[in-house]
């Protein structure tokens, strides 16, 4: 085990998969010459050379229709996005293409393809560049969608995501790229699909992804100290929702809370909520909590910003409220 | 297949059950969960519900009857074994017609509805949580009965666990069948919690069938306090806290080891005599009483039990406790030493035998080979069952505790 960033593991990922497979390589606004708007790509235009590591246009629907293309024509392309805001623009490529051409080809094509992007807030980018846009990809049957929270997730599931012959969004969140944690040194994956328990507990049951999977172990971590056990669950993959251990977890402490940075009403959270209750009916001893981000578009302002986004004490709050 | 109406072991004392009355006939439709008849044990009656959706099909067992534990009552038979195993077509003739009687057609039959109970459940809306209700099914408990305290007053998973823990059997004994007309009382009264109902039948079940007499006993608390400072002094990284309490409970412990009529309890025709030592403490609780149980503590340390004791206190104050914490107990004790009280005389706990009451230690004059010095007395009464024990051995049991803490080393032998 090594001691590494998340930024690392994801840029570990990349190269140790293209140097597995000559197919895979990786395309998009300035990931060559000046290494990825967040360093990830960072000395891998000097590594591979500018036929695998390709500068394109800002244009982000070229970036992923000329993606799709490769991906049928057999190649495994990495395409990045600078954030998912701009898979608004790829929006189409995306939905109606990638989503869609295994199906509607009856599997004569598949389309291996990868698109990286960055999600969420915490930066100051204002309105535009804040979002937590993830649900709207995890809608599209056809997409699979994960978003990773520590290192050694990051690094397993992207490379699960390139062997993958489906289109996988692959959500990142920029406050992350220096969190540390333990990654194995040798060659493993993640499935995508699959949540993981990050922490025992027997109180209450918080779900969380991406960033959010932090949040709520700090809150855990609080709770924990004034007697309230949670258990914390990192859904890893939104698309395909794995809620066995969700169920599994509730059916154990009776309570849930998502926490969620996205918007509250039509959120992720709307959804894992909604199965409990169709799964887990009989075992619900209380309303099922959402911590989510306030709906406006994110403000500038650093405090407001701070304000639009779940906490640990947000978390801790809802926790007592929910237990009493 | 027939699923089976066992007696069921109410208490680790129970040998057998009287049926009080069936509540329902034979061809009755019933539902999991639905009070089935009355029992009667030697301390309480209590309704078995049926563990299975179905008919009544048979009774095997009549009313008055008594019946050894784990005996079959009766036979619940789901409505389409019950129709293809008698090869008739569905509901046209019940099976027990066989047998001469009259049995209500499945089809057609429902459950018996008193109107009072259902309209009441109909006026107001009862809020329990799903979990709750469920759980409530499953235990036979009417959720009309138990107080709700989540949001709203709604019943949550703990209100039905507390439920159990302080009602586990319907009263038996007729609380009053006269109310007590005293002047200037309100004429609605106070109803009784479920804790106070349960202390109160409990102790009546004491008092009135239970002989009891009473030993007391004064010991020299000097050693063991010097025990106990350095304990809790060697132990103040965890906050260990160990009190006389945890020497009395230890040492009684030690002491029943030795004299095992102590741990026993009356079962009509003979002694039950315990494997277990497992001592009962008397915990004050808002509202009354609680009394959890410290297991095995021959086997404990004067630490652990310290431990335990503390553990467990705080999880009676703050209604936690859970069935386990409160069952299985084979000798019980109870500390007033904090309020200032000399000695009291405590009410044996059945099916336990004897009970030791703990006073407050002080320093007393006391005659020391003709010289008056000042020594610190602590005063032990143990209440004891008199048809399982007898004055002289009770005595010996005392004088052990009584020699154990005033050597208290014995203690961690």
């Amino acid at each position: 085990m090594t001691l590494i960033t998340y930024r690392d593991a994801v840029r570990d990922a990349l190269r140790e998969e293209m140097h597995r497979d000559p197919r895979v390589f990786i395309m998009g606004e300035e990931v060559g010459v000046w290494g990825g708007s967040y360093a990830v790509t960072q000395n891998m235009l000097r590594e591979f050379g500018d036929k695998r590591v390709r500068d394109t246009p800002i244009a982000e629907g070229i970036i992923v229709g000329a993606g799709i293309g490769a991906a049928m024509g057999g190649l495994r392309p990495v395409c990045e996005l600078m954030t998912v805001n701009f898979g608004l623009l790829a929006s189409d490529m995306l939905i109606n293409h990638a989503a869609k051409l295994h199906y509607m080809f009856a599997g004569q094509v598949k389309v291996p393809l990868v698109v990286r992007a960055v999600g969420g807030s915490g930066r100051q980018l204002a309105a535009t560049h804040s979002q937590s846009l993830e649900v709207l990809f995890a809608y599209i049957p056809g997409l699979k969608v994960v978003m990773p929270a520590t290192p050694y997730d990051a690094k397993g599931l992207l490379k699960a995501a390139i062997r993958d012959d489906d289109p996988v969004l692959y959500i990142e969140h920029s406050l992350l790229y220096p969190i540390k944690g333990e990654v194995p040194t040798g060659d493993y994956l993640v499935p995508i699909g699959a949540s993981d328990i990050k922490r025992e507990g027997k109180d209450v049951t918080i779900i969380a992804w991406s960033r959010m999977v932090h949040v709520a172990l700090q809150a855990a971590e609080i709770l924990g100290r004034e007697g309230i056990s949670a258990e914390v669950v990192d859904l890893r993959t939104l698309r395909p929702l794995d809620m066995e251990p969700v169920i599994r977890s509730f059916m154990k402490t009776n309570h849930a809370i998502v926490v969620e940075e996205d918007w509250r009403t039509f959120g992720i959270g709307a959804e894992v909520a909604v199965q409990i209750y169709e799964q887990a009916f009989g075992y619900l001893d209380a309303p099922i909590v959402r911590c989510a981000g306030a709906e406006v578009p994110m403000p500038y302002a650093k405090n407001l910003e701070a304000l639009a986004v779940p906490t640990a004490g947000d978390v801790v709050r809802a926790a007592k409220e929910l237990i009493g | 297949m027939a699923t089976k109406i066992i007696m069921p072991k109410l208490g680790f004392d129970m040998a057998t059950g009287k049926i009080v009355r069936w509540l329902k006939r034979e061809g009755d439709p019933v539902r999991k969960g639905e009070p089935l008849l009355e029992i009667e044990t030697d301390k309480a009656t209590v309704e078995l519900e049926a563990t299975a959706d179905g008919v009544l099909e048979k009774i095997l067992v009549g009313e008055s009857v008594e019946v050894p534990v784990g005996d079959p009552v009766g036979e619940i038979v789901s409505p389409t074994e019950r129709n293809t195993g008698t090869g008739q077509p569905a509901g046209k003739t019940p099976l027990s017609a066989a047998t001469g009687m009259m049995a209500a057609p499945v089809a057609v039959a429902s459950p018996p509805v008193t109107a009072p109970a259902a309209q009441s459940r109909l006026s107001s809306r009862l809020d329990a949580s799903p979990l709750a209700k469920r759980m409530a099914a499953e235990l036979g408990i009417d959720l009309q009965r138990v107080e709700g305290s989540g949001p709203g007053g709604r019943i949550t998973k703990e209100d039905i666990e507390t439920y159990q823990v302080t009602m586990k059997v319907v009263p038996a004994l007729p609380m009053a069948t006269e109310e007590p007309k005293v002047a200037g009382a309100s004429a609605e009264g106070k109803p009784l919690s479920r804790m106070r109902q349960t202390i109160a039948r409990r102790m009546a079940e004491s008092k009135g069938p239970v002989p009891q007499f009473y030993l007391t006993t004064d010991v020299d608390m000097a050693p063991g306090m010097v025990v106990v400072n350095q304990l809790n002094e060697a132990g103040k990284g965890e906050d260990l806290r160990v009190s006389p309490l945890s020497l009395v409970m230890r040492a009684s412990a030690l002491a029943l080891r030795k004299y095992p009529n102590l741990n026993a309890s009356f079962g009509g025709d003979r002694l039950i005599m315990h494997d277990d030592v497992n001592v009962g403490v008397a915990v004050a609780v808002e509202g009354g009483l609680l009394t959890p149980v410290i297991a095995h503590c021959d086997q404990k340390s004067v630490a652990e039990i310290a431990r335990q004791t503390r553990a467990a206190a705080e999880r009676a104050r703050s209604g936690k406790l859970s069935r386990d914490d409160l069952t299985q107990g084979t000798f019980s004790v109870s500390n007033l030493g904090a309020y200032d009280i000399d000695h009291f005389v405590a009410i044996v706990n059945p099916p336990e035998a004897a009970i030791m009451a703990i006073g407050t230690a002080r320093e007393v004059p006391i005659v020391d080979g003709g010289q008056v010095r000042v020594s610190l007395r602590m005063k032990l009464t143990l209440s004891a069952d008199h048809r399982v024990t007898d004055g002289a051995e009770a005595a010996r049991f005392l004088q052990e505790v009584k020699r154990l803490l005033q050597s208290p080393l014995s203690l961690f032998l």
